[in-house]
């Protein structure tokens, strides 16, 4: 015959207690199973529950969720970016030809070389757009080239031809030019395709390169300086200056900017921050776990991917075994 | 007297008051069989608290269903199959403790069940004198099932690995090994049947839930080229909101919070999110 002795949250053994009105169990039973029928049947008509998949697993996130950290991580990708160029030369010359009574004439030519030193640009995204189409999700989001700022050295030379050349010889003036990259907005369209990687969910970007234009408009100090390239020039060869706009000329060199490519591989895959443990520690060992993604579905608002997740057999083992 | 009277005689101290209980599938087949016939209100008084609790955890479960869904959509979803809890739950067994320093508590199975709203844990050992064995005393002890309750899952803050704590509820005392019927086997259980819940803490397992939450979004930096990244993170805070059982599933809904990207001293490397 065996002794049992039980205690029940601090029960103490079976000493006499005050009397007290009976319970009626049988009823708090049958209420419990009432119960659990009606919840066995609401469970039966549950969409969302009839939307999981199998698995041992499951890990639901909710579309809203998932778009906000899409959203937010897409934004914040973006948002760290900066373009930086430098070491860039262009380079411009031309003949100045001048129709006179006595014909074309030609004072010299011009040679411009703007030699960039630096350029630099941030992206700033704007509000970012996502659409859920199944196991992809669209995104389109406006980034502005903004915050940027340039510095180039513009290096023109003079070389006078013919008569110029008595009024007007060879120079060459090199001022320093600074300036604002012009904003610019370009529209990044592509998508996520989820896919379940190491038991994580995760968004495989889908976008194509994004090429921008760094385009650096002069400060009006700059042009200032440009404009004294001339004036410093004796009155006669200002006269001769006069026949080449200088503005335009470095204006037009610039306003084809510099062309920079955006690679996709920049935007990374995005974890959904809810994942299976490929490994488990327990009492100081670490078991391996074995896991079998088992469905991907979008249903009811919610995004949800399950896993049948096994212990590997070998490790099953406890550790005052060992 | 013996080192194992010494132990009945030290555990003869006052009994914890009585609280809760809230046994739920394991638990409302407590048998306290010990009782005769005139002290069966302790049985009536554990069967009604949980049943008291079973229905009370049947009526949420109920009541969130008719309102639409037993589960939220907008929060995050964990659901895990009790069999998987119980054999990870098993990868910590056997386990040896001694208990209140007097009884060593050898559990060697653990069992999980996810019905009513309420996560049990119910583990099987046995239960004898911790001390070394004298004059053949090593070979009393009994078969011991320890009922606990999982009652909070928390994410660890340095793993971010899912946890779920386990309180002793109750415990059952049952068949007795060689010489248990022994006049000092019979008090070293019945003492051991007085134990209170508190020093019952140690035995309970740890049920890690195998699902990381990633407590931030990170992104390396890229230093050099003409595109460049800044390391920068976000930080996502986590928050369970909610445990049920319910389905031969335990689930539990995480509120998901993100903060604003702040740019991190990391060392350059090839960026990347995650």
């Amino acid at each position: 015959m065996a002794l049992a002795v039980a205690a029940v949250a601090g029960l103490a053994g079976c000493s006499p207690k005050p009397s007290r009105p009976p319970v009626d169990l049988e009823a708090l039973e049958d209420e419990r199973d009432v119960l659990r029928e009606r919840l066995a049947e609401l469970r039966g008509r549950d969409e969302r529950l009839r939307s999981v998949p199998e698995g041992a697993v499951l890990i639901g996130v909710p579309v809203a969720t998932a778009t906000d950290l899409l959203r937010q991580a897409t934004s914040g990708f973006l948002g760290q970016v900066e373009l930086v160029l430098g070491g860039l030369n262009v380079h411009k010359e031309g003949t100045v030809r001048h129709r006179t009574f006595l014909g074309t004439v030609s004072p010299g030519r011009y040679t411009v070389d703007v030699s960039v030193e630096r350029v630099r640009a941030v992206l700033q995204p704007g509000e970012p757009r996502v659409d859920f189409e199944g196991d992809r999700i669209g995104l389109e989001v406006p980034v502005t080239l903004a915050r940027g700022e340039g510095r180039a050295t513009v290096r023109f030379k003079w070389d006078a031809r013919g008569v110029s050349q008595a009024v007007c010889g060879d120079f060459e003036a090199a001022p320093a030019v600074e300036g604002r990259v012009r904003p610019e907005t370009y529209r990044v369209k592509g998508g996520f395709e989820l896919s379940i990687q190491d038991g994580r969910l995760v968004a495989v970007p889908r976008f194509r390169d994004l090429v921008v234009r760094l385009v650096v408009e002069p400060s009006e100090d700059s042009w200032q300086a440009v404009a004294r390239i001339v004036e410093a020039q004796p009155l006669q060869c200002r006269t001769a200056l006069k026949m080449i706009d200088l503005r335009e000329i470095l204006g037009d060199v610039l306003a084809r900017g510099f062309r920079v490519r955006i690679p996709r591989s920049i935007l990374k895959p995005i974890e959904v921050p809810a994942g299976l443990e490929q490994s488990l520690s327990v009492e100081g060992r670490d078991y391996v776990l074995g896991i079998s993604p088992r469905g991907l579905t979008v249903d009811e608002g919610m995004l949800w991917y399950g896993a049948d997740v096994r212990v590997a057999e070998g490790d099953h083992r406890g550790p005052a075994d060992r | 007297m013996n080192r194992l009277d010494a132990a009945v005689s030290a555990a003869q101290r006052p009994a914890a008051p009585l609280l809760l209980a809230a046994l739920l599938p394991f638990a409302a087949t407590l048998a306290l069989t010990a009782c005769r016939s005139d002290r069966a209100p302790e049985r009536v008084i554990a069967q009604e608290v949980a049943l008291t609790r079973q229905i009370e955890g049947l009526r949420q479960l109920v009541a969130a269903a008719e309102r639409g869904s037993l589960v939220p959509s907008d929060r995050v979803v964990i659901a895990v199959e009790e069999e998987l809890v119980r054999d990870v739950a098993q990868l910590a067994l056997p386990r040896e403790e001694v208990v209140g320093g007097r009884y060593r508590v050898r559990l060697e199975k653990v069992d999980v069940r996810f019905r009513d709203k309420w996560g049990s844990v119910r583990l099987d050992g046995r239960v004898g004198p911790a001390g070394p064995a004298e004059d053949g005393e090593g070979d009393v002890f009994a078969d011991l099932t320890v009922f606990g309750l999982i009652d909070a899952v928390d994410v660890d803050p340095a793993s971010g690995v899912l946890s779920a704590r386990v309180t002793p509820i109750g415990f059952e005392v049952g068949k007795v090994g060689m010489y248990g019927e022994s006049a000092t086997g019979r008090r070293l259980l019945e003492a051991f049947g007085r134990t209170r819940l508190e020093d019952l803490a140690s035995l309970t397992v740890p049920v890690r839930l195998p699902v990381r939450l990633e407590q931030q979004i990170s992104l390396g930096g890229l230093s050099e080229g003409p595109v460049r990244l800044h390391p920068a993170t976000v930080p996502l805070k986590l928050a369970v909101a909610d445990v049920s059982a319910h389905g031969q599933r335990l689930w539990v809904s995480v509120e998901v919070t993100s903060g604003s990207w702040v740019e991190a001293a990391a060392s350059p490397r090839d960026g990347g999110g995650r």
